[in-house]
């Protein structure tokens, strides 16, 4: 009897799997165990939403980590749907750096979307099946980096050890914040750390230290054994909700002063955190080769290693917030450019900075603190010589995020003299975590490169597309030409560019039809001239997009932006013609589309040439600006199984005269509300004409 | 006076000394008169005479002697020497009738001589001019005309619409004179004026008569209208400062009456009798009625007070009426302080307190009343079993947590779930308000406080200046349940002072002496308090951080001034980055003797079932400690010991106090204000569902909570849980102490009786009865242990024999102790603690 009710449930299984009517990249939801020691290879199953059959390749952001598929390889592609779960097999170099690593899979649906693993210096323990209880602690040895998961409402996991009178231990979680780039994740975990004497008497705890991450650290007052115990605050669990525990008596180095090294120099920092060397201070060569910008740094503690630390990598001068420019009368003398370590040692301290400015002299003024591990929060101010502030700043966009640190982008001082900056934490709180960087420098011309999305994906004799947007500041608005680095052979790239004056642009990849399944990451950048004739070269940054509850679109700046070539998709081609259009003002022109359908792929299709999810407006266009699909004479929704559609473009009265500007057609398969697999066609090149 | 007369005086003084009989003359007054001088100034002032019995010799200097002297107002016979300057009635009551000196001769029969009172009138005018704050104002609140039940209701009555209690002079004045194009007020024929008319009923008023033509209060409004009926100048009309009430304490037997005299300070120093305009209420009937006279009359034994109000100032006599001359005490030992002034208390009412309850109601008491949990089987025959004689102090240390030794404080985690759900409960921590994780940061906040036995006063502050995350600084959701400076600082101060602000926001607080200044000086502290939205947490966390605004500020409703932060009773403060730190440090200060009281008065409550001030949250000069003596006293200790709660709660769980019987004497039963016994309480709905969950083995699962999480351990204020809501779980809406009902009503006692929480519990297949049943117990063993793990004690041999009988004629064992738990459970020995 009980063998039928299993055919029968199985049954129904495989036909609600199977009603799965289109092809997806699979989503990641967990890695368990979620560390990998360093120094050793181990092996760790991923889940995901989608099919992971037939995965073949792992990449693994930063150095020191590769991975590989030890099963799915050899799975059928019509079997895929059935498969999400994946076994992967890490090799943790010696010299890697412990932290978080992102990851994803290649499969010949598509490459994933990003995992994430946490490289750890102690031995993986991975947590048993039963420990929900004191009288079930899984018992373990420390140090250990204990992984597990919150898999269920109501979920507490207990874990035993024993510590000796003297001892101080650090418990750090790895969860949340490991979380932000799972892609379809509704709810998040908030972890909280309890510590519990053999009495089961509560010691310590712990709920949020790296924002919603506990950090405990205990020093033991007497010897025996201790519980453990981690659950969602909310006691709501996920199975996709896991943890890395790591326990040990090293030191944890959470922030240097300070903050910010020049790349070829030896500094001597002071160390600020947690079981701490007697001696606080360490001497750091900082490598040479190190880009500029927030890094984190091996610290050479010998017996003792700590993690890396949080610095910032700059090339301006540098000099040290006084610890006298507690007022604006008593304001630190500055001239820019010139980078600024300093602290907000104490409660209600502020510290001030003065420059002289020409009048219309225009400077970005930017701290790094919090968003860098610093306890700073960050308001930026600047007052002229009358002690009047003329403007302020707490948080900044970071264009699809909020960054919770201050910054001034092109500010223009209003008339020649002696300005005064004010900066201060948010609460008016101070202590040795306190830590910033503040720079002043000239605003020069230039831009920020981003691209919308972490991967691009077709299938063999397919298009794929990047869209880039550019953030422009100082005053430039000049052409971005754009490239890519790292296209596999065989593969063309029709690299396009953001017209002058505009945001966005695309690349369009076109696979040959015989080009095997395979994935790399690319680097994408962006190239002007200023209107000095200087040559502006900008790397773009990748942002992996995540649905938000509710129905929208989250993005989250990523490591890796991955080409990568599937197997045969649902949409095997899209054509278009004419492949060049030239619009007078006033005047629009149709573009005749035909997609080639994979067998018995039915679902409806939408085309389009702007990169739109959801309801909402389009988070990429490269048509220039005035130049519209138009909506009404266009034949955009491909239902039915239809295979041919049409886009009918306009130039608006007032377009302004273009030179072949680079677009592609999208033909897009909704994933769920938001979300799309998106199909492209090769370029279509929109030209407006003069009058 | 020339030289010959005054020798014929001398010589007609001693003929009539010769001629007078000697025992009349020989006599000296056997009383006194308070005021001995009596300064009137101006038209209709009015001075109330107080004559007192001199007291004992051997007693006059104590203080119960002082107020032990009778009064004889009454008794005494008045007269004036010059009834053109002054007249006086038979209460004693003078009035100024014109300009000049002369003397009030009083007497008393029996009493000996007369003696004299020398008064002396001022500014006496054919035309007085009357001030309306000061003379028309006060008559219109003794006669009960701003009161909220008739023309200071929200729309007045009959369209004439004064402010409560005359808070706002001008709005009263213009309602007078010029409302309705000025038909109240005929400034050319007064007598014809409708706000004369009208409350003398010389025309028909539903607010009945009010004043009698011709009387003092009569004459003073037609002078006023007389005079032009001139506007209140806020800026220069006398202020009240304080008033004084003589006597302040009076001690007497039932049946005794005191006459009351009402004196007020003004803010240029000047004094002046107020008794006639004064009002008299009684805050205890059941011990003492008053007149509207000011005239006082014990009527039962006790406690009580009569509260005195004038133009928003309020002072108190306190009356006590002793159960007995004499008290014992008997056997009665003091184990610290508060046993002292306890006893001195019981010796002033001659209260005879109960003895010393036995050890399985200490036990249990303590259990229930330290971590809200029972005590388990082997805790309870240990501690019966013990000899020691210090095991009671030695129980509450382990209980508390304070031994030292991590072996014996096994209780933290109960002591701190049980109280972070008080504190949960007032701060009002509910995800309905906070949503789910800032309820659980706050209640982790309070929690983590109460674990470490964190400093009352740093716990305040922690929460009063809380900023940041929601969800990784708890206290910081304080500023979410509320976020309008008025809610905030109405819940501040009801929390941590006692003081109840909200009248203060409309209008002058009836019983205290707050006013809007107050309150929006109060309320000013929170001004600058903001949110902003946070990512830290993901881009769909929703965390929020609470800030602090560059600017912001609060403005009087009435003047539109921006209110500088003011404390209670205190001047404004100097400008600070954020404001409620130095309201913080005012609030917590150990110089703010209301912060302290507030505390000591809560953990009063909590253990000894009432607050030495009830309600708990409401300390006012009007609202005196049952022993105000112990309120100052445990004040004084907390703050001499850093506003140290556990230590606290061990000074009031060893003295003797505490460990009184529930059981009434002869002697006490009618008390219940002093603790001359243990005060009976149900136990709260949270301890009582672990503690049926205790004794019948069977845990409750409450939705989202791991099966095991006991009913103290909840965070929130939402359970859907029927047992916990009709024992009065609140939901945490108000920060009144009152919104956990402490009642007992029948929905309880039917849910107890007949409903499914308790009955599922005892059938359960994994429960206490079915675990005996396998255990196979021998009867009386069985029994044993069902009395002691519901009662925590042994049950008596009469009690056993009745069970003996009854189970052999119970169909089952499982069935006869099934019933016996489910009576056990339903006793008053185990629904109440005792």
């Amino acid at each position: 009897m009980r063998r039928v009710f299993f055919f029968v449930l199985a049954t129904v299984v495989a036909q609600i799997a199977s009603a799965q009517d289109f092809i997806c990249y699979p989503m990641i939801n967990g890695c368990q165990p979620m560390a990998a020691q360093i120094g050793t290879t181990s092996e760790h199953t991923i889940d995901a939403r989608y099919g992971l059959g037939g995965a073949f390749e792992v990449l693994v952001s930063g150095a020191g980590v590769t991975g590989e598929v030890i099963d799915n390889k050899d799975k059928a592609k019509a079997d895929s749907t059935f498969y999400t779960k994946a076994k992967l097999r890490f090799a943790v170099a010696d010299d890697a750096l412990p932290g978080v690593r992102d990851f994803r899979v290649a499969t010949p649906q598509g490459a994933s979307t990003l995992g994430q693993l946490v490289i750890v210096r102690d031995r993986v323990v991975a947590e048993r099946a039963k420990n929900d209880t004191v009288a079930t602690a899984e018992v373990v040895d420390v140090p250990a980096a204990i992984c597990g998961t919150i898999e269920k409402a109501e979920d507490v996991d207990f874990y035993k050890f024993h510590a000796v009178r003297g001892m101080s231990l650090v418990f750090q979680v790895n969860s949340a914040r490991c979380e932000d780039r799972i892609h379809d994740m509704q709810t998040h975990v908030d972890p909280i750390l309890t510590l519990r004497n053999s009495q089961g008497t509560v010691v310590a705890m712990s709920d949020n230290f790296f924002r919603a991450d506990p950090l405990l650290v205990h020093k033991f007052d007497s010897d025996g054994d201790y519980f453990l115990e981690i659950r969602d605050v909310r006691y709501q669990g996920s199975p996709y909700w896991q943890y890395v525990i790591q326990v040990h008596d090293r030191p944890l180095v959470t922030n240097v002063m300070p903050m910010a090294l020049t790349p070829g120099k030896q500094r001597r920092v002071e160390m600020i955190g947690f079981n701490l060397p007697e001696k606080r201070e360490i001497e750091i060569a900082v490598p040479a080769e190190l880009a500029e910008g927030p890094r984190w740094l091996d610290l050479p503690l010998k017996n003792q290693p700590a993690d890396p630390v949080p610095v910032v990598i700059s090339r301006l001068p540098l000099v040290e917030a006084s610890g006298k420019n507690l007022s604006r009368e008593a304001a630190q003398s500055v001239t820019a450019p010139v980078g600024i370590n300093g602290r907000i040692a104490n409660d209600n301290q502020m510290h001030y900075f003065a420059f002289d400015a020409k009048k219309g002299e225009r400077f970005n003024l930017t701290v790094v603190a919090r968003s860098h591990e610093s306890a700073l929060d960050p308001v930026l101010s600047i007052y002229n010589e009358k002690g009047s502030r003329l403007v302020e700043n707490d948080d900044h966009s970071m264009h699809r995020l909020t960054n919770p640190d201050a910054k001034l982008v092109d500010w223009s001082a209003p008339a020649d003299g002696r300005y005064t900056v004010e900066l201060r934490d948010l609460q008016w709180q101070g202590g040795p975590q306190f830590v910033y960087f503040l720079s002043i420098e000239p605003s020069e011309p230039g831009f920020d490169l981003e691209i919308d999305g972490d991967k691009a994906i077709a299938g063999p004799g397919g298009s794929a597309v990047a869209f880039v947007r550019a953030y422009r500041r100082g005053g430039f608005t000049g052409e971005i030409q754009l490239s890519a680095g790292g296209i596999p052979d065989g593969v063309v790239a029709h690299c396009g560019r953001i017209l002058a004056g505009e945001s966005d642009g695309c690349i369009v990849f076109d696979v040959p039809e015989a080009m095997k399944p395979m994935a790399t990451n690319l680097r994408i950048t962006g190239t002007a001239t200023d209107a000095s004739g200087k040559t502006l070269t900008v790397v773009g940054r990748p942002w992996q997009e995540t649905y938000i509850p509710g129905g929208s679109r989250g993005l989250w700046p990523a490591e890796m932006f991955t080409f990568d070539v599937a197997g045969p998709l649902d949409i095997t081609a899209v054509s278009i013609k004419p492949t060049e259009i030239t619009l007078k003002p006033g005047e629009s022109k149709k573009v005749e589309v035909t997609i080639v359908r994979a067998k018995n792929f039915k679902k409806n299709v939408i085309l389009d040439c702007a990169y739109r999810h959801g309801t909402g407006g389009a988070s990429a266009s490269p048509l220039p600006t005035g130049v519209t699909v138009d909506d009404k004479k266009s034949k955009l929704q491909l239902t039915g199984g239809a295979t041919s559609g049409y886009l009918t473009i306009t130039a608006g009265k007032d377009a302004k005269p273009v030179d072949k500007q680079q677009v592609t057609v999208l033909a897009g398969v909704a994933i769920n509300f938001v979300m799309k697999m998106t199909y492209c066609s090769q370029p279509l090149t929109v030209t407006i004409s003069e009058k | 006076m020339c030289a010959e007369r005054l020798s014929f005086a001398r010589l007609l003084h001693v003929a009539v000394w010769l001629v007078v009989p000697a025992p009349a003359l020989a006599a000296a007054a056997n009383f006194e008169v308070h005021p001995a001088i009596v300064k009137l100034a101006g038209n209709f002032e009015q001075a109330q005479l107080v004559v007192t019995e001199l007291a004992q010799p051997d007693s006059s200097s104590t203080v119960d002697a002082q107020a032990r002297r009778a009064d004889l107002t009454a008794q005494a016979e008045f007269s004036s020497s010059n009834t053109k300057v002054v007249t006086i009635d038979q209460r004693g009551r003078l009035l100024a009738r014109g300009n000049g000196a002369t003397t009030v001769r009083v007497s008393v029969p029996n009493r000996g001589s007369a003696a004299t009172v020398e008064v002396e009138v001022t500014g006496f005018t054919a035309q007085p001019a009357v001030n309306f704050s000061e003379r028309v104002s006060p008559i219109l609140s003794k006669a009960g005309c701003n009161a909220a039940a008739c023309h200071a209701s929200q729309h007045g009555k009959g369209g004439f619409k004064l402010s409560v209690f005359g808070y706002d002079p001008d709005e009263d004045y213009l309602a007078i004179v010029r409302d309705r194009q000025g038909r109240r007020a005929n400034l050319v024929d007064p007598a014809r004026s409708l706000v004369l008319l009208k409350p003398t009923l010389s025309i028909p008023h539903g607010g009945n008569r009010r004043l009698a033509v011709g009387s003092v209060d009569y004459e003073i409004i037609k002078a006023w209208l007389a005079s032009g009926a001139p506007r209140p100048a806020a800026a220069t009309d006398p202020k009240v400062i304080s008033i004084n009430v003589f006597p302040a304490r009076r001690i007497a037997g039932e049946g005794a009456s005191q006459q009351l005299r009402a004196e007020a300070t003004y803010a240029d120093g000047r004094k002046r009798d107020v008794t006639a305009w004064a009002k008299f209420d009684s805050m205890d009937e059941g011990v003492v009625l008053v007149t509207p006279e000011g005239r006082l009359r014990t009527v039962g034994r006790g406690q009580g007070v009569v509260m005195v109000r004038f133009e928003g100032q309020a002072q108190l006599c306190q009356v006590v009426v002793p159960f007995a001359e004499h008290v014992k005490l008997a056997g009665w030992k003091n184990n610290n302080f508060i046993d002292e002034l306890a006893s001195a208390k019981f010796r002033e009412l001659g209260i005879e307190p109960s003895p010393l309850c036995d050890d399985s109601t200490f036990l249990r008491r303590a259990f229930l009343d330290a971590i809200g949990t029972t005590p388990s089987l082997e805790e309870i025959k240990a501690f019966l079993a013990s000899s020691d004689p210090d095991k009671r102090t030695k129980l509450v240390d382990r209980l508390l947590g304070l031994t030292g030794d991590p072996a014996q404080d096994i209780y933290n985690n109960e002591y701190s779930s049980y109280w972070s759900i008080k504190w949960a409960d007032l701060i009002r921590s509910s995800s309905a308000t906070i949503g789910e994780q800032g309820m659980w940061a706050m209640h982790n906040w309070i929690k983590e406080s109460l674990r470490v036995n964190k400093p009352f006063d740093q716990f305040v502050r922690e929460l009063v200046t809380a900023r940041g995350s929601i969800y990784r600084n708890g206290p910081a959701n304080y500023f979410r349940i509320a976020s309008k400076p008025d809610e905030l600082a109405e819940a501040t101060s009801q929390l941590f002072l006692g003081v109840r602000l909200t009248c203060a926001k409309c209008h002058h607080h009836p019983f205290e002496k707050y006013g809007q200044d107050d309150y929006y000086g109060f309320a000013a502290y929170f001004s600058r308090v903001g949110t902003k939205t946070s990512q830290e947490f993901g881009i769909f966390g929703r965390e929020q951080i609470i800030l602090v605004k560059s600017s912001g500020d609060v403005r009087h409703p009435k003047s539109g001034k921006t209110m500088a932060p003011k404390p209670l009773d205190g001047d404004p403060t100097a400008e600070a980055v954020d404001p409620r730190v130095p309201l913080a440090e005012w609030l917590t200060s150990k110089q703010n003797e209301y912060f302290a009281k507030n505390l000591v008065n809560r953990y009063v409550a909590y253990l000894l079932g009432r607050g030495l001030v009830e309600p708990v949250d409401d300390l006012r000069a009007t609202n005196p400690a049952s022993n105000s003596a112990l309120l100052d006293a445990l004040a004084k200790d907390i703050v001499a010991n850093d506003f140290n709660v556990k230590r606290l709660m061990r000074t009031i769980m060893t003295s003797r106090l505490y460990q009184l019987d529930s059981q009434p004497t002869e002697s006490n039963a009618a008390d219940s204000r002093f603790y001359s016994h243990y005060l009976v309480k149900r136990l709260a709905a949270e301890p009582l569902l672990d503690a049926i969950a205790m004794v019948t083995g069977v845990p409750t699962k409450f939705k989202n909570m791991p099966l095991g999480t006991r009913a103290i351990e909840l965070p929130d204020a939402e359970y859907q849980d029927y047992f916990l809501a009709t024992f009065g779980k609140p939901r945490r809406a108000s920060v009144c102490e009152c919104e956990r009902v402490p009642d007992e009503n029948l929905s309880q006692a039917l849910h107890t009786l007949n409903g499914d929480t308790l009955a599922a519990k005892i059938a359960d297949s994994k429960g206490r009865i079915a675990g005996m049943m396998k255990r196979k117990l021998p009867a009386d063993e069985a029994v044993r242990e069902l009395y002691l793990v519901t009662l925590a004690r042994q049950p008596s041999d009469k009690e056993l024999a009745t069970c003996q009988a009854l189970l052999k004629k119970s169909p089952s064992e499982q069935v006869f102790y099934e019933d016996l738990l489910w009576s056990l459970i339903n006793s008053k020995q185990f629904l109440f603690i005792h």
